[in-house]
């Protein structure tokens, strides 16, 4: 959290190696890394009272607490959680929409923090975002023919007709010509949708934050937007982030699963693994709670999994943020945060009972340990854009 | 559960949005029975009716839709009672018959609390309207212990909606709907806003609550996986009709209209083998685009001739063992293709002489 603090003079370098419209590639194994969050915090002050005044104090809403993630080239990464979670803040953090309080994003292995004007638009370029109300995100009084030649236009590329055409063939609106005349209100939603993720790809990014993309959509075409995205994915080589509620469409969709609960993420791998085989109490609830025709049968002798409500996250329980509800809480759990322990399969779970397995080292901001090594890689990536 | 008596019978039901040339038929020729003690699953996407069917059976429907034609019947549950036609009470008994026979918990029902009354005032408003005789100390007592039933702590009664999360909120709604005992509760998507967590605790007391005191349940959604798991039956609502009826079990295991089919297998499995899984190709019809014929037919992968032309009529599959005389299916798949002359077996309700019932 304190090397976000150091760094502004860099970060002025990273601004302008991104501005000036390509973006340094690391040469070494991880290049594949294409968008990283590293200790991702983010606090929203609470409107203060009068006896917060008197008081002094400053009251935050925890909403997203040491978040690290990485974003692979050509692979999607699903953040599951409940409404409350933080992960569309996490998407907003990510989009540069919000300043972080602490932690840092990398784009392309280079620190970055966007501010507002060519600096934003350069990292947007690259970075792009799917909202979840299709019919709130397309302005209703323009055609689809607007939406892309704009997008198309901001990002520096040529606005015609045969561009925006291209953009609506890679979203499979077919044929092009007869949906570029059309006003938002005249798609289905799930056209809508498709016009909404064409206008992304107008920017030609590398990376598409989709929060909860198909949850307005009827049941009947939210698969088709799912395998546009995957298609979107393969040919393109995107790193997409998929947010959803639905654990189940995480495993369809994603190759990797990360499991958010009050603001931290509390497990994550391989989807199969994750969703098969649950490390962290919260999946097993979460797995536990999403509907399933298989279980008819041995509804009655269902082992409970806990219940209640997430968490304030004003003054969010100490220790594990899951602990009031876990029906496998120790007493450690009360007082001390646990560290994400690695299990078999690159699979790790924050969580008590897996003390006797290695602290997660690799995932940067997981620990503190790792801020030596952080700061080294720090310094090389930004000298080499510096000297670009 | 389907033993029991028949305690809402619907048929024939037609509802239009608007009269006149331009009315668009939201509902036609529904035919549905609720029986005692049962869970109905009514599945659909958005635009299939589903909600406009909910509404029409409580007269809720406001203008400009209008029931233009079918029967209401509520079958007491006393023995050799007169059954009530809910089509053609008068405003006064419509106002006793709701939440004493009839209620409804609505979708989004976490905001139709009204946020400057207490939740006392809010459960104990229906006592008071409908048991004016009950003293105020009894009303409270009943408060309390609805608010117990649905899992709530008695001293949350004092509390305004705001200090509620959204899932006490929502079984606030839950307990004011059972306050009088009624019949049947109609759930309009009771969990759709809510987390997977709180929707399963919810629908667990709900089942449990309903075999505890026996009323009937409609439970309306667009999730069919979870309508498989919690209801007894499930009617499979697209365009306004319904297109298959069966067992819960019988719809998971052999779906036999081509859309039940597709709402199953748009759903990814938690378990099981992973596969590749493609939904519905193109999007549900707009009512006042109705494709003829079977409205399905523009995205069915097995439509054939008769489909364009004529409505399939909501019967038992041709064939049908006779242990499956519960199950119905509108698809041409299922029943004798019509002769090329025939007339379209279900006429359209325009033209409807009787004069038209506004909900």
């Amino acid at each position: 959290m304190t090397n976000h603090d150091q760094d502004p003079a860099e970060n002025g370098a990273t601004h302008g190696a991104d501005s000036s419209g390509h973006s340094p590639i690391l040469s070494d194994g991880d290049s594949d890394i294409v968008l990283e969050a590293r200790g991702v915090t983010k606090h929203f002050p609470v409107r203060r009272t009068v006896g917060d005044l008197v008081g002094r104090r400053h009251r935050t809403v925890h909403a997203v607490d040491d978040v690290s993630l990485r974003l692979r080239r050509g692979s999607v990464t699903a953040l599951v959680g409940e409404s409350g979670s933080g992960k569309s803040t996490v998407a907003r953090l990510l989009s540069q929409l919000y300043p972080l309080t602490g932690g840092e994003i990398r784009l392309g292995g280079v620190p970055v923090k966007a501010g507002r004007g060519r600096s934003f638009r350069a990292y947007v370029k690259q970075v792009q975002l799917i909202f979840q109300d299709p019919f709130a995100s397309l302005n209703p009084v323009h055609t689809v023919r607007y939406h892309l030649t704009r997008s198309l236009k901001i990002h520096g590329k040529q606005a015609t007709e045969a561009e925006a055409c291209e953009l609506l063939e890679r979203v499979q609106l077919l044929p092009p010509l007869q949906y570029l005349d059309k006003f938002p209100h005249e798609l289905s939603g799930g056209q809508r949708q498709r016009v909404a993720i064409a206008r992304a790809l107008g920017a030609d990014p590398k990376v598409l934050l989709a929060d909860e993309p198909v949850s307005m959509l009827d049941v009947s075409i939210r698969l088709g937007v799912l395998n546009l995205l995957r298609d979107l994915k393969e040919r393109l080589h995107l790193a997409i982030l998929y947010i959803t509620h639905d654990i189940a469409s995480a495993r369809y969709f994603a190759d990797t699963t990360l499991v958010m609960y009050a603001g931290r993420i509390v497990e994550g791998g391989d989807s199969e693994t994750v969703t098969q085989q649950p490390a962290h109490p919260y999946t097993q609830l979460l797995i536990a709670s999403a509907p399933d025709p298989d279980r008819i049968v041995d509804e009655e002798d269902q082992e409970e999994t806990g219940s209640g409500e997430p968490p304030s996250l004003i003054s969010p329980p100490e220790g594990c943020r899951f602990h009031p509800r876990c029906p496998k809480a120790m007493e450690r759990c009360r007082t001390e945060l646990p560290p994400r322990f690695e299990l078999d399969d690159g699979q790790w779970a924050a969580c008590w009972l897996y003390e006797d397995r290695p602290v997660a080292t690799t995932i940067p901001g997981a620990s503190t340990t790792d801020a030596g090594t952080d700061a080294g890689t720090d310094g090389a990536s930004t000298t080499e854009v510096a000297a670009k | 559960m389907t033993t029991g008596r028949p305690v809402l019978t619907i048929s024939g039901l037609n509802v239009d949005y608007g009269t006149g040339p331009g009315a668009v038929h939201a509902l036609r020729d529904i035919d549905l029975t609720l029986h005692r003690g049962e869970v109905l699953g009514l599945a659909g996407e958005s635009g299939s009716g589903k909600s406009t069917l909910a509404y029409a059976v409580t007269r809720l429907l406001s203008p400009p839709g209008v029931i233009t034609g079918g029967d209401v019947l509520y079958q007491p549950p006393q023995d050799g009672a007169a059954p009530v036609d809910l089509l053609a009470l008068t405003p006064q008994e419509l106002r006793a018959f709701r939440w004493q026979e009839l209620s409804i918990v609505f979708q989004g029902a976490m905001n139709s609390l009204n946020p400057v009354h207490t939740v006392h005032s809010q459960l104990t408003d229906v006592l008071r309207a409908h048991r004016p005789d009950m003293k105020s100390p009894e009303r409270t007592a009943r408060a309390e212990e609805l608010l117990t039933l649905v899992g709530i702590s008695r001293d949350r009664l004092g509390a305004f909606p705001h200090q509620l999360s959204g899932g006490m909120r929502q079984r606030v709604m839950i307990a004011m709907a059972l306050a009088l005992e009624p019949e049947i509760v109609i759930m309009d998507e009771p969990t759709t806003a809510l987390d997977v967590v709180m929707q399963r605790q919810i629908l667990r007391k709900l089942v449990a609550l309903r075999e505890e005191l026996g009323f009937s349940v409609v439970f309306i959604t667009h999730d069919i996986s979870l309508l498989i798991e919690f209801s007894d039956r499930i009617a499979i609502m697209y365009g306004g009709r319904i297109v298959e009826e069966a067992g819960a079990a019988e719809i998971y295991r052999d779906p036999r209209h081509p859309y039940s089919d597709g709402l199953l297998h748009s759903f990814p499995a938690l378990h099981g083998p992973r596969r590749e899984l493609t939904g519905i190709p193109g999007s549900p019809p707009h009512l006042t685009a109705m494709p003829t014929g079977c409205a399905f037919h523009p995205r069915c992968g097995k439509a054939f001739d008769p489909c364009a032309e004529h409505v399939p009529v909501l019967a038992a599959p041709d064939g049908a063992a006779d242990g499956e005389d519960e199950r119905t299916v509108a698809c041409w798949l299922h029943h004798a293709a019509p002769a090329p002359s025939a007339a379209d077996p279900a006429p359209e309700p325009a033209g409807d002489t009787s004069p038209a019932r506004s909900g």
